[in-house]
This record gives structure tokens, C-alpha cells and sequence, in this order.
């Protein structure tokens, strides 16, 4: 048999093994910290921040949020004291907000826009980071909402570790097919003799 | 046959023996799972003034416990039962009928029983910090191979020592014991270093320890190591160097003398 067929096939052995790893630490669900919601009412141009955590990549922000009215949604990476510092100010404005945003991109974990309904996701970091909920409200008009956010745990990013282990599963498989053929065809020829 | 020839086809023989199906994919497994089990950010998440560099330190030596542990328990096998087996039976005796110096069929054996198990422990590790933490390890990858080359200091010396040990008794089964025995006796001896420096309120005896396993004094200067040292011996960056050089030139000579052994000495 070829050398270059055997290494690939291993290469590819490893691979799907590896694969097989990464699918199991997906399928190890998540284990919830704690929980806090409730219901306010976000005032017309104003900013509202209601949950800041530390946060590591095995932890997350289970975020459930329901509007009646136009409400955008952010978690910053940056704590509400350097959140108040930064605008210097007491009271957040919309406006203000923005215009920081747009400076400082960067601050922006994960930002959505909720219209007369509901909104699910999941944040979960990639570095370790403060994690601060913030309503904003653009509209003019006042904008009850319903919020649960969850404090997740888990070991690896449930998503990208599956979607990871799909690919090198995939890609294992590929190169493993050239050697199980040579192997299968040996064995007929052994066979026939 | 081309000069480099012989050379790999001992290689390849080598790693045909070392790395039998699937012994190469059940340590790719055990690797990959226990990094992503055990990983950890340590107390970071209780102290936001602990600098990222540090978050790369703690993530990367929480992830070299049990998965060490199984990367050391291969390059036993591969040095004490495969190369002792290989003397044992002859083997590496038919090897010396190839055209080849010792010296290099000792480098085939060696790059087979350590250079494939590092590769496979460093990039399947490496790779699963990177899906975890992007973040932290993509600025600081100096401080990760960093922590990783501190951690594989101690398992290197007793890989050093165990190769001498093999090719003294010439007999697989015997030099693995001796190997686990060596390992446990290290890290009984690293506990008992620090609790002696706590006792004695002197730092003499994580130095001492640093020269054999420099992660002591790399775990003192990042300052997160919770137990009794503590505190207590504040390294500067040049030091944590000084100590690396000197256990890997331990290494070194350790491997140098191997090398001595088998090309001068060995009677075969």
C-alpha cells in the first residue's frame, strides 16, 4: 500500500476522533447560574442598563427580551462605572449613546434591534469581559419591556464547537476513504488467493 | 538509495511501531476532550483587575493537568516500552545493518516517540484554546508557548532520564516503572518544596525546584499560584528565562549523554 495513503488515512482516523471529542463536549448541555428579569418601561431618547457581569468564554448571557414598542438591545463589554465615566454623565441618553457606539465599536458584544415583539440569544464572550445589558430607546415614546436574562455555564461554545466538530468530522472521513479502499481491496485479494 | 532514505525508513518504522491503530486517535480523543474539560479561567472571573496576560497563563496551565499526564504517559511508552522493547528484541540491533550513524537512528526513535506526541498534544491543544478563547490567546501566544514550554520541562527531564534508564537496562517493562516512579517522585518533591518555602519563610526551595521545573517560578511570577508560595518569592521576567535556560541546557545534557551512550558505548 502507498505511504502517502496511509498517512493521509491516518491523518484522517485522528481527525474524525478529534471530531468526535468536539461532538461531545457540544452535546454537554449547559448548566444555568442564575436568573433575573422582570418588567420596566424605558423612557422616550433614554438608556437603560440593567444587568453587568464578569463574563468568561465558558460563560454566557441567555437573553430573552420582549418590546411593544422599538427598543434596541446591546451587551457591552465594559463595566456600567466605565459606561457612566465614558459619558460623563449620570443619566444615559440615547443619542449620546450612539455616538459613543459608533466611536468605539469595539465596546459591542452583541447588538439587535427589537420591534413590537420578541428577541432571543445568546451572548457568550470570546475573552474575559464585563458583560453590561443595555435598553436603549430611540423612539419618542415610552416602551414597556419584558426581560430574562440567564447566566449560562458551560464548557465550550455549545454552537461553534459543534459546527467545528461537523467540518473536521467531514473532512476526516474524506481522507480516511482512500486507505479503508486499499485496505478493502487488499483484503478481497487476500481472499481470492 | 538517497542519502536521507535509510533515515526515514527507520522513521517510518518507528512510528509504524510506536503509533499502532488507534493508539495515536485514543490520545487524540483523551487530548481533545480534556482540554476543553479542563479548562479554566481560574479566579479571574472574581478579580477583573487580573490582566489578560495572566487569563492566558491561568487558561493554558489548567489545561496541563490529567491531559499532561496522558502526554507523558505516551512518550513513556513510546521511550521505555517501545525503544527498551526495540533492544530487548533486537530490533534496533537490525537497524545498525542500515547505512546509518547511530546518532541518527537514536534522533528516528526519538523524533517518533516525542516529536509526534508533542505535535499532535501542542496542535490539538493550541487549536482548542484558540475555539475557546480567541480573545486571550490570539495577543498573547508568546505567554501560552510560554506556560506550555515551562510545563514541558519536568516531563522532558524524566523522558531524559528514562532514556538513560533504557538504554542502562536494555529491558521495556522494568524502565516504565522506574519512569512512573521518577514522575511521582517529582511532583511529591515540587509539594514538599513548597511547604518547606512556607515553613521556612525561604524562597531557596522554589529555586531549587525552578532549575528542574521552571512552571514554579513562571506560576510565582504571574502570581496566581493560590498555595503556600504565595507571595513569597517575586521573580522578575529575566529570572523566569534564566531558570527555563537552565533546566532545558539540564535537558540537554541529559539527551547529549543518551546520544553518548548509544553511539559510544552501547555494546550491541
Amino acid at each position: 500500500m502507498k505511504r502517502w495513503i496511509i498517512f493521509l488515512g491516518r491523518g484522517g482516523t485522528i481527525l474524525v476522533s478529534v471530531g468526535l471529542a468536539l461532538l461531545l463536549v457540544s452535546l454537554i448541555p449547559s448548566a444555568q447560574l442564575g436568573t433575573q428579569g422582570g418588567t420596566t418601561a424605558v423612557p422616550p431618547k433614554w438608556v437603560q442598563p440593567l444587568n453587568e457581569q464578569i463574563l468568561t468564554p465558558q460563560q454566557g448571557l441567555q437573553i430573552t427580551v420582549t418590546a411593544n414598542g422599538t427598543l434596541d438591545v446591546y451587551v457591552l463589554e465594559v463595566s456600567l462605572q466605565v459606561l457612566y465615566q465614558v459619558m460623563e454623565d449620570d443619566f444615559l441618553n440615547a443619542t449620546d449613546l450612539e455616538k459613543l457606539l459608533d466611536a468605539n465599536p469595539s465596546l459591542i458584544g452583541w447588538h439587535d434591534e427589537v420591534d413590537n415583539g420578541t428577541i432571543e440569544h445568546e451572548y457568550v464572550p470570546t475573552k474575559v469581559t464585563n458583560a453590561t445589558l443595555v435598553f436603549s430607546n430611540p423612539s419618542s415614546e415610552y416602551v414597556p419591556v419584558d426581560f430574562e436574562v440567564a447566566i449560562t455555564s458551560r464548557i465550550a461554545p455549545g454552537t461553534k464547537v459543534g459546527n467545528l466538530a461537523f467540518w473536521v468530522i467531514s473532512i476526516g472521513f474524506v481522507l480516511v476513504l482512500p486507505w479503508f479502499a486499499q485496505m478493502w481491496k487488499s483484503r478481497r485479494r487476500r481472499k481470492s488467493l | 538509495m538517497g542519502k536521507g532514505k535509510p533515515f526515514l525508513e527507520v522513521l517510518a518504522s518507528a512510528i509504524h511501531e510506536d503509533y499502532r491503530f488507534p493508539i495515536l486517535e485514543i490520545f487524540a480523543f483523551l487530548y481533545t476532550l480534556g482540554t476543553f474539560v479542563f479548562a479554566s479561567f481560574g479566579s479571574s472571573i472574581v478579580t477583573s483587575t487580573v490582566t489578560n496576560e495572566s487569563v492566558a497563563y491561568t487558561l493554558t496551565s489548567s489545561l496541563l493537568g490529567l491531559p499532561l499526564f496522558i502526554f507523558i504517559i505516551l512518550i513513556f511508552k513510546n521511550i521505555a516500552y517501545g525503544f527498551g522493547g526495540d533492544l530487548e528484541k533486537g530490533i534496533i540491533q537490525s537497524y545498525l545493518s542500515y547505512p546509518l550513524k547511530r546518532w541518527k537512528i537514536l534522533t528516528a526513535k526519538l523524533l517518533s516517540a516525542i516529536g509526534i506526541a508533542l505535535i499532535l498534544f501542542l496542535s490539538i491543544q493550541i487549536s482548542a484554546l484558540y475555539v475557546l478563547a480567541p480573545d486571550v490567546i490570539s495577543p498573547y501566544l508568546g505567554t501560552v508557548l510560554l506556560t506550555y514550554a515551562a510545563n514541558f520541562s519536568s516531563s522532558l527531564f524524566v523522558a531524559g532520564i528514562l532514556l538513560l534508564v533504557t538504554l542502562v537496562l536494555r529491558r521495556g517493562g522494568l524502565t516504565l516503572v522506574v519512569g512512573i516512579v521518577l514522575y511521582f517522585s517529582m511532583s511529591i518533591i515540587s509539594s514538599v518544596a513548597l511547604v518547606v518555602a512556607f515553613a521556612t519563610d525561604s524562597q531557596l526551595p522554589l529555586q531549587i525546584m525552578s532549575v528542574i521545573a521552571p512552571n514554579v517560578v513562571l506560576s510565582q511570577y504571574y502570581s496566581v499560584s493560590v498555595g503556600f508560595g504565595n507571595g513569597l518569592w517575586t521573580p522578575a521576567f529575566s529570572e523566569v528565562f534564566l531558570f527555563m535556560g537552565t533546566s532545558y541546557a539540564i535537558i540537554a545534557g541529559l539527551f547529549f549523554l543518551g546520544y553518548y551512550y548509544f553511539s559510544r558505548r552501547l555494546g550491541l
